[in-house]
């Protein structure tokens, strides 16, 4: 039987992974990036979704849209780099939930690109967090709407992160090592 | 089971080519930057004035293909290309941006204007 996903171990030493999900060219995290520097697919994306960027970023002009997004693309990726080798991913992923008070197992997290001077970023990473500064993401994604239920390419970001989590648990993922790590050394 | 056991298991044949890539791109950062500002600026400017890419290509004598790279934003263009471009949809890409010295014209993508003056063209040791 194929497996519905394979991983890829992005840093080699096991800190990050992505997901590389069955009949997909590449890796999600490749993918993503390689997706937020295509011009032509961005400039379809904000074609589709002109109404949430102009209501909640008050941007009407496709082409700053763009440029922004390959702008931020290319720092969000160099914060990536700068935090493998600094061994720092936990400072770069925070959990998904802003609220969320406790720690749990296979957190649900998210990476936000930095603001620019014009407006907050909207280049998200959604990833796994499975022991400390270790992470395996499963998407990305441009958010334009206050929650990520409001719209049909977010919502689908949800459903992969529930979807890896669930076929990690499905394999007897506990780990429970890391898990009272993480709880005492807190964030 | 530990997650990274699970992960090892199913672990993908091939290896991931993300951080090269990323390292390139960061490497280049600011000509791939420039090359993505200059595609928008053609596309813009393309659908300004109804040009289909195929005609593009046929003005700079190449393909469409080359045209679609192009358009991309992550070729690193030549001088050459950038003036072709220009000349070929009729606008100012970085011409502008070329500052000229002080006392010469301004507008350099007028051919006739010279920034040297006829003096000044002259071979050193003529016109003494």
């Amino acid at each position: 039987m194929l497996a519905v996903m394979t991983f890829e171990d992005i840093t080699g030493d096991g800190c990050l992974w992505a997901v590389r999900y069955a009949g997909d060219p590449d890796n999600i995290l490749a993918m993503t990036f390689e997706k937020w520097n295509d011009q032509d697919w961005l400039k379809d994306f904000f074609v589709a979704n002109s109404c949430d960027l102009s209501s909640y970023f008050k941007i009407t002009n496709l082409n700053q849209a763009i440029y922004d997004t390959i702008s931020d693309a290319q720092e969000l990726e160099c914060v990536i780099l700068d935090s493998i080798s600094s061994d720092k991913l936990d400072s770069l992923f925070k959990p998904l939930e802003n609220l969320r008070a406790s720690e749990v197992l296979l957190g649900k997290e998210k990476a936000k690109g930095a603001r620019n001077f014009r407006h907050d970023s909207w280049l998200r990473l959604y990833a796994i967090r499975f022991q400390r500064n270790s992470y395996l993401v499963t998407g990305g994604a441009i958010k334009l709407t206050h929650t990520m239920q409001e719209r049909e390419h977010t919502l689908e970001e949800l459903r992969k992160l529930e979807k890896v989590r669930n076929f990690l648990l499905s394999e007897g993922a506990c780990d429970m090592d890391g898990f009272y790590d993480l709880i005492q050394n807190k964030r | 089971m530990k997650t990274i056991d699970i992960l090892n298991k199913y672990k993908s044949d091939t290896a991931s080519k993300w951080r090269e890539e990323a390292e390139y791109r960061r490497r280049n950062a600011r000509w791939l930057r420039y090359s993505a500002m200059i595609a928008l600026q053609v596309r813009n400017r393309m659908s300004q004035i109804g040009m289909t890419q195929v005609v593009l290509a046929e003005k700079l004598g190449c393909t469409q293909q080359h045209i679609s790279m192009l358009l991309k934003g992550k070729n690193n263009l030549t001088l050459e290309t950038i003036a072709k471009l220009e000349e070929a949809l009729d606008f100012d890409i970085i011409g502008k941006a070329l500052i000229p010295v002080d006392g010469y014209a301004q507008d350099v993508t007028q051919s006739h204007r010279t920034y040297l003056s006829e003096p000044e063209q002259a071979p050193y040791g003529k016109n003494k």
